[in-house]
């Protein structure tokens, strides 16, 4: 976990720019990761259940 | 030899190197926080495709709501003239008025109300199911099966006839996410009530078991089927058994879902039969 931290602070500018990039990276990964879920769980889990 | 003089370097004395963990402990701890990492992953899943993706179903009928009420009063409604055995007269014509050859009253043409097509991927109607506490309310119908549809609400097979209509509408909907609103569709069992209500009014169906829907539509016969554990009037078949959307005598409704919960590895399907509404009465002879 490590990385983390590290991984802020190698970020560039003040700490305030060096908080908005965290977030913006963060909310970044969140859509990656909610259309990757929504991927995985229409393919897998519940299509919405038409026939074709 | 204290622990302090273990831990820290004396002042004055050159700082040595950090030792590094042996192979093993370094492997043990990447294993160890990839599991960390992979358990977090799948409880994100499980969150995500139980709750938020439910709320964000929640959040769409909102918005579909207010779409099926402006189309409830926007629809265009025809009134089409049907003779005995079913045949149209004429879209928007009044009902022919006249006499047989010995002057006997032939029987009024029966009038069937249509409704113009909604369109493509716009909310037009409410599925209702009063036994199950989910659909007690009512839940959206769109037009439109695909993701995105479906994402928002039930979704209506463009190619099927809409619910109200001659023959057999399909209307697809979320087993366990998004709302999840056919849930517990193996529950219904053969007499249980459907409504669907569209610009011409609520239209009543009442689940039918398999071999009543066999009997109204003889090409079902000998088709893969099974039958559910629980005991619901419902049958369980293959992905790509489209031939449940095949055109069925009368008026038809046929929801489909996926089976069993939590995978779309089968279809759960039930078939009901229209029994009440403004088209019921002409529907027994309409095509």
């Amino acid at each position: 976990m490590s990385w983390i931290p590290r991984g802020f602070r190698a970020l560039p500018g003040p700490m305030p720019f060096r908080i908005l990039q965290a977030i913006i990276i963060v909310a970044i990964l969140l859509v990656v990761l909610h259309f990757f879920y929504e991927w995985v769980g229409g393919t897998f889990l519940d299509t919405g259940g038409r026939v074709e | 030899m204290t622990l302090q003089d273990t831990a820290a370097p004396r002042s004055g004395a050159i700082p040595t190197q950090r030792a590094r963990p042996a192979l093993g402990l370094r492997v043990a701890r990447g294993v160890g926080w990839a599991m960390i990492w992979l358990g977090l992953l799948t409880l994100g899943f499980v969150v995500h495709q139980l709750w938020v993706t439910s709320w964000l179903a929640e959040l769409n009928q909102g918005k579909l709501s207010t779409e099926v009420e402006e189309r409830f009063v926007t629809a265009e409604i025809t009134p089409v003239a049907v003779e005995e055995g079913g045949t149209i007269v004429e879209p928007g014509a009044d009902p022919p008025r006249s006499a047989g050859p010995e002057g006997e009253d032939i029987p009024e043409p029966q009038v069937l109300l249509v409704e113009s097509a909604p369109e493509p991927h716009s909310a037009f109607a409410i599925v209702r199911i009063p036994t199950i506490e989910r659909l007690e309310e009512g839940w959206n119908v769109v037009s439109g099966v695909r993701v995105s549809d479906l994402k928002t609400g039930a979704g209506h097979m463009p190619d099927t006839p809409l619910p109200g209509q001659p023959g057999n509408a399909v209307i697809s909907g979320h087993r366990t996410t998004y709302g999840q609103p056919f849930h517990e569709l193996d529950m219904l069992t053969p007499g249980d009530r459907i409504e669907v209500e569209t610009a011409l009014g609520t239209h009543a169906y009442a689940v039918r078991a398999w071999d009543e829907v066999v009997a109204a539509n003889p090409d079902f016969a000998g088709r893969e089927v099974e039958a559910l554990s629980s005991g619901g009037a419902g049958v369980v078949v293959r992905p790509n058994a489209t031939w449940v959307t095949g055109p069925i005598e009368g008026g038809w409704l046929t929801l489909t879902t996926c089976h069993p919960r939590f995978s779309a590895s089968r279809r759960l399907v039930v078939f009901a039969e229209m029994v009440d509404g403004p088209n019921a009465a002409v529907i027994g002879g309409a095509s």
